[in-house]
């Protein structure tokens, strides 16, 4: 996968999240993986279509995702990862994509994307692409996103 | 003019493909509207769509009748749970494929596209798709339940 591609995710990430509150966006490890066994307790996925194909999938603690809707929500506590904080996340989900797929326009590249969806549970394997995904951990003041990047042109 | 979700056109992807695949006879059930939070039983199967409405596709299985369905498709027993996954994602692809291509043909103004699948599998799973008004019929077959949720942003 190229890795020219990931760079307007992290570019997103890095414009987006301090709009809504989060600040010392920092870039931590990055991975790659062929099948992805997810620790998270949150992942949010949006596909990719037209001319970048694939999926993105954001992964975060369930103490991370109550902060960042906290956040969000100009500090309101969030003691349980209701509707309204999945709500709040798949909107920052859908702001950084739309985001990112704004920085691949400007490639040159034309991408649709699909809606965010939440997904939830335990011991979850998860396989967004047929070719490798990249892993990025992102860390904000509300804890580590990890953004898995799973395309291709 | 309210916008639908064409459900009926995906259940038919589906039951042609496992008669084709597989060679079994599907049985789908009523069509209900899917409540807030989607729990899979094991293997779910999400595909976006995206174009002129934007949407998503769930298709969920048990384990059991994923590794059934997987080895009925790939003509060989005892596979990896690997090659169950990426053989369910293909299939979910197939039929999605199936179900797009027939609604392009009925509505030639919406160009709607897919996006690869991804597969998630664990316990228990709940999938929550904000802004989506989704259905759900359940079909069953000689493997057992096949689940599919097709949803769009707004719309009935």
């Amino acid at each position: 996968m190229d890795s020219k591609l990931v760079n307007p995710f992290i570019a997103a990430m890095v414009s987006v999240l301090p709009m809504l509150g989060l600040t010392d966006i920092k870039r931590g490890n990055v991975a790659v993986k062929d099948k992805l066994t997810t620790t998270k307790d949150v992942t949010v996925l949006i596909g990719l279509s037209q001319d970048i194909r694939g999926n993105v999938a954001y992964g975060l603690s369930d103490e991370c995702a109550r902060n960042i809707a906290s956040t969000m929500m100009g500090g309101m506590p969030v003691p349980e990862f209701d509707e309204m904080a999945q709500s709040a996340i798949s909107e920052l989900v859908n702001m950084v994509t739309a985001n990112a797929a704004t920085n691949l326009e400007r490639l040159g590249k034309s991408v649709n994307i699909s809606p965010p969806t939440l997904v939830t549970g335990e011991n979850i394997t998860v396989r967004i692409s047929q070719v490798q995904t990249l892993v990025i951990e992102i860390f904000t003041t509300a804890g580590t996103i990890e953004l898995n990047v799973g395309v291709e042109c | 003019m309210s916008e639908g979700n064409y459900i009926e056109l995906w259940v038919n992807a589906l039951l042609k493909n496992i008669q084709t695949m597989a060679e079994m006879e599907g049985n789908p059930g009523q069509t209900v509207a899917q409540p807030t939070i989607f729990v899979s039983r094991g293997l779910a199967v999400i595909i976006g769509i995206t174009g002129a409405r934007s949407g998503r596709i769930i298709l969920d299985i048990n384990m059991e009748t994923a590794r059934q369905l997987s080895e009925v498709f790939n003509g060989e027993t005892g596979l990896e749970e690997d090659n169950i996954i990426d053989s369910m994602a293909e299939f979910a692809n197939i039929v999605s494929g199936h179900g797009i291509t027939q609604v392009n043909n009925l509505q030639t103004n919406l160009a709607l596209m897919l996006t690869p699948p991804s597969v998630f599998r664990g316990n228990k799973i709940n999938i929550t798709s904000p802004k989506i008004n989704a259905e759900v019929v359940e079909i069953d077959t000689p493997a057992g339940s096949v689940k599919i949720s097709v949803g769009f942003e707004g719309g009935s």
